[in-house]
Order: C-alpha cells, then sequence, then structure tokens
C-alpha cells in the first residue's frame, strides 16, 4: 500500500495519510487521509473501468462519517475536523465516461476523480517529468469546473513552451531537495 | 525653526513619505477557510518587508473570516495586517491612519472579488502541482482575465490580429508543495501553457514553495516561518517569491 500512499503523495500532496486499508462495513478503504483543514477523505486506488469503486466510495464516506467524533476523542493528534464533511477521492490511470458521468452527478464536493500518467502509476513520484495523461473533460473555460475529472486540458504539443517561462533563482540543493528524492 | 512632527516624520519613517498612488499592489485570491493560502499570504508579506520594501496585508473583516489571519496591527520586520472591505481595500490603510506601505498585498474572497469592480491589474495565485488545483487556477486564471477591461494589443504583438484586445492584467503564479524545482517548473509550464490556448494572458512565473505543513504551523504559532526558521527551505522559497515579485514591481516604475 506504500505505493499508493506514494502515488497519492505526488497527485495530492496536500493529503496526510492517517491509515490504510481500514476495514469498514465489509470491505476495506485503501487509504484514510486528512486535508489541511481537518477534512477526511476516503482514497480508493480504483480501475478505469470499476464503476463499483464509486459505490465504495460512497459506502467508505458513510462508514467514515458517525466515527469521525469518536476518533477525534481517541487521537486527537490526527488533527481530524469532525465537523467537515467526509470525501472520497478516486486515483486510477484514467476514468472511463461512465465513471465521470456518475461522479459528475455526485458533486466535486463528495467525490474527486485523480488521473496520474501511465508511468506515475507504475513507477510512483518519480515519473514526475510525464505530463497528465490526455483525459476527456468538459468544454474548457469556467463551466469545466463542474467537471469530476481534475485535469488540464492537454498541452498542444511537447514542444510548446509558455511565453513567459518558469522563474527561480534557487536550486534544488538550497531547498534540502534532491533529483533523488522524492 | 520650529517644525512639527509632520514635516520630519518622513525622515524616519520612509514609506510615509510614498503618496497612495505610488504603493505597489497586488491581489491575491483566498478561498473562504484557505488555511494555507491565508499562511503562504500573511508570511510572504512579512519576507516582502524583510527584503526592504514594507508591506501591508489587506484582509477580510475579522467576522468574515473564520479566525483565518493574525490580529490586525504591526507585524514582524516592518509589516502590517489591515482589515477592510472591498471598495475600500485600496484605501483602507490610509483610512485606518496608517502609513503608506511599499507592497500592499490585498486578500480577496470570491465574494469580495465579486464586490470589487476595479479590478486590480496585477494578480498572484497559488497552486500545487496536483491536477484538481492546477485546472482550479486554470478556471480562476480565465475568470480574472474575463472580468477585466480590455487595452488594445500591443504592437509587438502582430502575431495576434485576431485579437484586437488584450486583458490589462498581469497575473503571476506560485507553485507550491512541491519535492523537487523540476516538478514545479513542469506544473507552471503546464497550467501557462493551459492558459494560453485559450487566452491572451501569458503568466508570470513566481517560483515555488516548499513544506507547506512548516508554512501552516507558522500561522498557527502566529510566528512567521522567516523569524522561527530563518535557514529552513521553506523560508529561502519565501524570500525567492518575495525577491521575484519586488523585481517585477521595481521593474514597473522604471
Amino acid at each position: 500500500m506504500s505505493d499508493l500512499r506514494d502515488r497519492l503523495a505526488h497527485r495530492a500532496p496536500s493529503l496526510r495519510v492517517i491509515a490504510d486499508q481500514v476495514l469498514a462495513e465489509t470491505r476495506r478503504i485503501d487509504c484514510v487521509a486528512v486535508e489541511l483543514d481537518g477534512a477526511v477523505v476516503a482514497v480508493l486506488d480504483a480501475e478505469p473501468d470499476d464503476l463499483t469503486t464509486v459505490a465504495r466510495a460512497l459506502a467508505a464516506i458513510e462508514w467514515l462519517t458517525p466515527r469521525l467524533p469518536d476518533w477525534c476523542q481517541l487521537a486527537p493528534e490526527l488533527g481530524i475536523d469532525s465537523s467537515l464533511p467526509v470525501r472520497a477521492l478516486l486515483l486510477a490511470r484514467k476514468f472511463d465516461p461512465d465513471t465521470v458521468a456518475a461522479a459528475r452527478r455526485i458533486g466535486t464536493e463528495t467525490l474527486s476523480l485523480v488521473t496520474e500518467s501511465r508511468a506515475a502509476a507504475a513507477s510512483g513520484p518519480n515519473a514526475t517529468e510525464n505530463a497528465p495523461e490526455t483525459i476527456p473533460t468538459a468544454p474548457e473555460g469556467p463551466t469545466a469546473l463542474s467537471n469530476p475529472v481534475e485535469s488540464l486540458p492537454s498541452r498542444p504539443s511537447a514542444t510548446v513552451a509558455p511565453r513567459l517561462g518558469f522563474r527561480t533563482g534557487l536550486r534544488d540543493a538550497d531547498l534540502g531537495l534532491s533529483e533523488q528524492s522524492g | 525653526m520650529a517644525r512639527t512632527l509632520g514635516d520630519v516624520i518622513g525622515s524616519f519613517i520612509p514609506e510615509a513619505a510614498a503618496p497612495a498612488a505610488e504603493r505597489r499592489r497586488i491581489c491575491i485570491p483566498v478561498a473562504a477557510g484557505d488555511v494555507l493560502v491565508a499562511a503562504i499570504a500573511w508570511n510572504l508579506s512579512v519576507e516582502i518587508s524583510r527584503a526592504g520594501a514594507p508591506c501591508t496585508l489587506i484582509v477580510a473583516p475579522a467576522e468574515d473570516d473564520g479566525g483565518l489571519w493574525p490580529p490586525a496591527g504591526p507585524g514582524p520586520l516592518g509589516s502590517r495586517l489591515v482589515r477592510g472591505r472591498a471598495g475600500s481595500l485600496a484605501t483602507s490603510a490610509a483610512a485606518a491612519g496608517l502609513p503608506a506601505s511599499a507592497v500592499e498585498l490585498e486578500c480577496l474572497s470570491e465574494g469580495l472579488r465579486a464586490e470589487t469592480r476595479a479590478q486590480p491589474e496585477r494578480w498572484l495565485l497559488f497552486s500545487s502541482p496536483d491536477p484538481t488545483q492546477l485546472r482550479r487556477v486554470h478556471d480562476q486564471i480565465l475568470e480574472l482575465a474575463a472580468n477585466t477591461p480590455k487595452r488594445p494589443n500591443r504592437p509587438d504583438r502582430p502575431d495576434k490580429p485576431e485579437q484586437p484586445d488584450r486583458p490589462e492584467i498581469r497575473i503571476g503564479v506560485t507553485i507550491h508543495g512541491v519535492r523537487r524545482i523540476a516538478e514545479a517548473q513542469a506544473a507552471f509550464e503546464e497550467l501557462a501553457v493551459a492558459v494560453e490556448s485559450v487566452s491572451d494572458v501569458a503568466l508570470a512565473s513566481y517560483g515555488l514553495l516548499v513544506d507547506d505543513l512548516h508554512l501552516y504551523r507558522a500561522i498557527v504559532a502566529q510566528r512567521p516561518i522567516g523569524l522561527a526558521h530563518p535557514a529552513a527551505p521553506a523560508t529561502r522559497a519565501l524570500a525567492d517569491v518575495a525577491r521575484l515579485l519586488l523585481d517585477d514591481l521595481e521593474a514597473d516604475t522604471q
């Protein structure tokens, strides 16, 4: 499950995993994580065409929600805010249209679909050079906010560069980072 | 010769002598309850001040933010936090009887942005490399550009004849929560190209930030990271962002 933790750290770095393989009613939740604001997130490793993962995510939310006040008493150091709604995040290389449609109906405040490149899924955070795979999304612009697949429109071409380049006066070494870290 | 305090105060507080028109203003969208961006903005105001430009952070009135910000008033290293409402934000420092600062950072929530019809020229947004956030910031940039008055196209851009007007807006992005500089660069370039493919906004890069948790803890403890951990990587990164911002502001005034 460390593989899922690594992938999650790469794709959703604001999440802090607090438990792996949590047994819910009859199935396990792959990861339970906490947002910076204390909101709890159920994370599930999904297959592109596995629509049942959406149902598992909803079941995980339903199972977690009434238990959070107890978790706060038992382990206040987890930083959970039980007053915030629990949501779920599905992580997959891509999602099929039915899954996207189901997630759109549920709403992004409850369920997020996060995609990763094929190489990132296979290699974890060391594959950060790979741009996210092209995902069929809603029309560009503000209306795309309603799309549960949170991915940018793909770059027109690998050779296209922005008009103003990335700037920093720092190197990885200045930040205690290295090419091997991550 | 007898002199009043007003005659000489500029000698002791240089920023007090700066006319309001010379204040340099940057707006930062802050979603309701977004503690991380609040923490970044507050720590950044201190770093800008440390870099020699006393910075005022202007935030929503206390009753509107759920305790997101430290108390109003003078802060470390010449920084200052002022509370004000949309419409009065640009003048709130003067209204409070405070001297003008070299730089003003205005933190605007969604509601305040809608109220502010006079759109500022310069915005600073923050995103992690997470696709969810990149998408959100992408849409936010397009929204800002769409609500900004147009100005004639630059004569040095003859390659854009189909877009006679350009948004009179400058938007910069800092990538936070990264593990490597290459990761920040890839995220910025992906965002910038995506924005440019559907608009005429050229995003400016304002570096990267590391160690979000450190920044977050700083605002909880109400002690800026630049003071609590002056040699920490997060502080170096924040100082680099401050320097990039000040360089651009300086270039604007020349």
